[in-house]
């Protein structure tokens, strides 16, 4: 019915703006999202407490990569949940999400849920992964604790195939890698250090000293040893039912 | 459709014609982001390809019955909204099954629809959440009698098209191939 590697039919006309199609919000509608963000509580979101610019390749195909920024919780030391968006302004798509373990949560996991994970050593260390406007000195701690981490992330809107709106089956998503496929195209990474006054290079040379894991599982990273990628196939199935359905 | 968790949405708009929402598994400070859903009004829903259609949910139903409710908002403000969303569709992910058990997101993402009439609810869960927020969905379903859904009916694409949908991991080949080392050959 539709997967993460079959592009979607063409939208009809009308949809060439680059955000997702739609009227402008009414004064109303404003009103109502005040009046509610004033009376609710809004827990879960408030304890999102630091922001990630990096980037992904899709497992089905890795030659397509993108700058993601993750806004991510902790739960608590071994397990980080991230929203992520495809930029940090205020009309950022949200394309997905993305769950971070410690190696030692990820060691336990079966090597058919491993499979759909990837590390974040590389990352961390070349200096692709940034918490930006985080000075240095205090980015550090938490990136020693974040190369020794296993992410699996789950994009849900394929906004850099052009998709106006979000269509069609989640794509897994992969870290960049220092090795071929892995490796993040130098004018996407050039684009990101200019928006935020930074050099990606500089970076790297100032994480030299933080750890590399002694082991980082090779049933993570899957594509690296065994060359297969994932794509996820939406298909039709019998229900179990209280009730007539729909 | 026997598999009924409590959802709790965080919702931005993107325009008036657009939200995105993060769903969480309970409205705590602790708690877990087990999914995503992107809601379009009837006419962004209508100008999708037809095999994206099944993949959206109508939300009619679950807003005249009243067992969609925004906790803390009083009655007139929360049923203003819910006149807009009444005519609009979603399409929701699921990537954490808490309602298994799982203490860890594990697995493929599970594509969600909603209720669409009497009866699919597990009466005693409801009953449960009525508690807990000092709600009564019943007495909230009168408030909401006069609400409508989308001004051309549901659509019969919506909803999966009546059948459940799977989602399945198909291996493929990375692409170009030779550019991987290969350990095993």
């Amino acid at each position: 019915m539709a997967s993460s590697d079959k592009s979607p039919s063409p939208m009809p006309s009308g949809a060439d703006h680059p955000r997702p199609p739609g009227q402008p919000m009414t004064v109303e509608q404003h009103m109502i999202d005040k009046g509610a963000q004033l009376l609710q509580s809004l827990k879960p979101v408030k304890q999102m407490n630091q922001h990630v610019c990096t980037f992904a390749l899709y497992s089905h195909d890795m030659s397509r990569q993108i700058e993601t920024h993750h806004y991510l919780t902790r739960v608590n030391q071994d397990f980080l949940q991230c929203a992520v968006y495809d930029t940090d302004d205020a009309h950022a798509r949200l394309i997905g999400v993305e769950y971070i373990v410690s190696d030692r949560i990820f060691e336990a996991l079966p090597p058919d849920e491993q499979k759909l994970w990837h590390s974040h050593a590389y990352e961390i260390k070349s200096g692709l992964w940034v918490n930006p406007r985080v000075p240095g000195m205090i980015e550090k701690p938490e990136l020693e604790n974040m190369a020794k981490t296993y992410g699996k992330f789950w994009c849900t809107w394929q906004v850099d195939r052009g998709d106006k709106l979000p269509l069609g089956a989640p794509a897994l998503m992969m870290s960049p890698q220092p090795v071929n496929l892995g490796q993040i195209s130098p004018e996407l990474v050039h684009r990101r250090d200019n928006k935020y006054n930074i050099s990606t290079e500089v970076l790297r040379d100032s994480r030299v000293e933080i750890a590399e894991p002694e082991w980082i599982n090779p049933q993570a990273d899957y594509w690296k040893q065994h060359g297969k990628g994932f794509a996820i196939d939406i298909n039709v199935t019998d229900m179990k039912l209280r009730a007539p359905f729909p | 459709m026997t598999r009924q968790v409590e959802a709790h949405h965080y919702c931005g708009h993107q325009n008036e014609d657009m939200r995105q929402c993060l769903i969480y598994d309970s409205p705590d400070a602790d708690a877990r982001l087990i999914g995503l859903e992107y809601i379009v009004s009837e006419n962004l829903f209508l100008g999708l390809p037809d095999e994206e259609k099944p993949l959206w949910h109508s939300h009619e139903y679950e807003i005249k019955s009243g067992v969609l409710f925004m906790p803390g908002v009083p009655g007139p403000i929360e049923r203003h909204d819910l006149e807009k969303v009444a005519k609009t569709y979603g399409k929701v992910f699921h990537f954490w099954q808490v309602d298994k058990g799982n203490n860890l997101p594990l697995g493929l993402p599970q594509i969600m629809m909603a209720l669409t009439s009497d009866g699919q609810l597990d009466e005693d869960f409801l009953r449960g959440v009525e508690k807990r927020y000092g709600i009564s969905v019943n007495k909230e379903r009168e408030n909401r009698a006069h609400i409508t859904g989308p001004t051309h009916g549901i659509h019969p694409l919506a909803n999966g098209g009546g059948k459940g949908l799977i989602t399945e991991l198909r291996e493929v080949d990375c692409k170009p191939t030779d550019s991987v080392p290969r350990v095993f050959v």
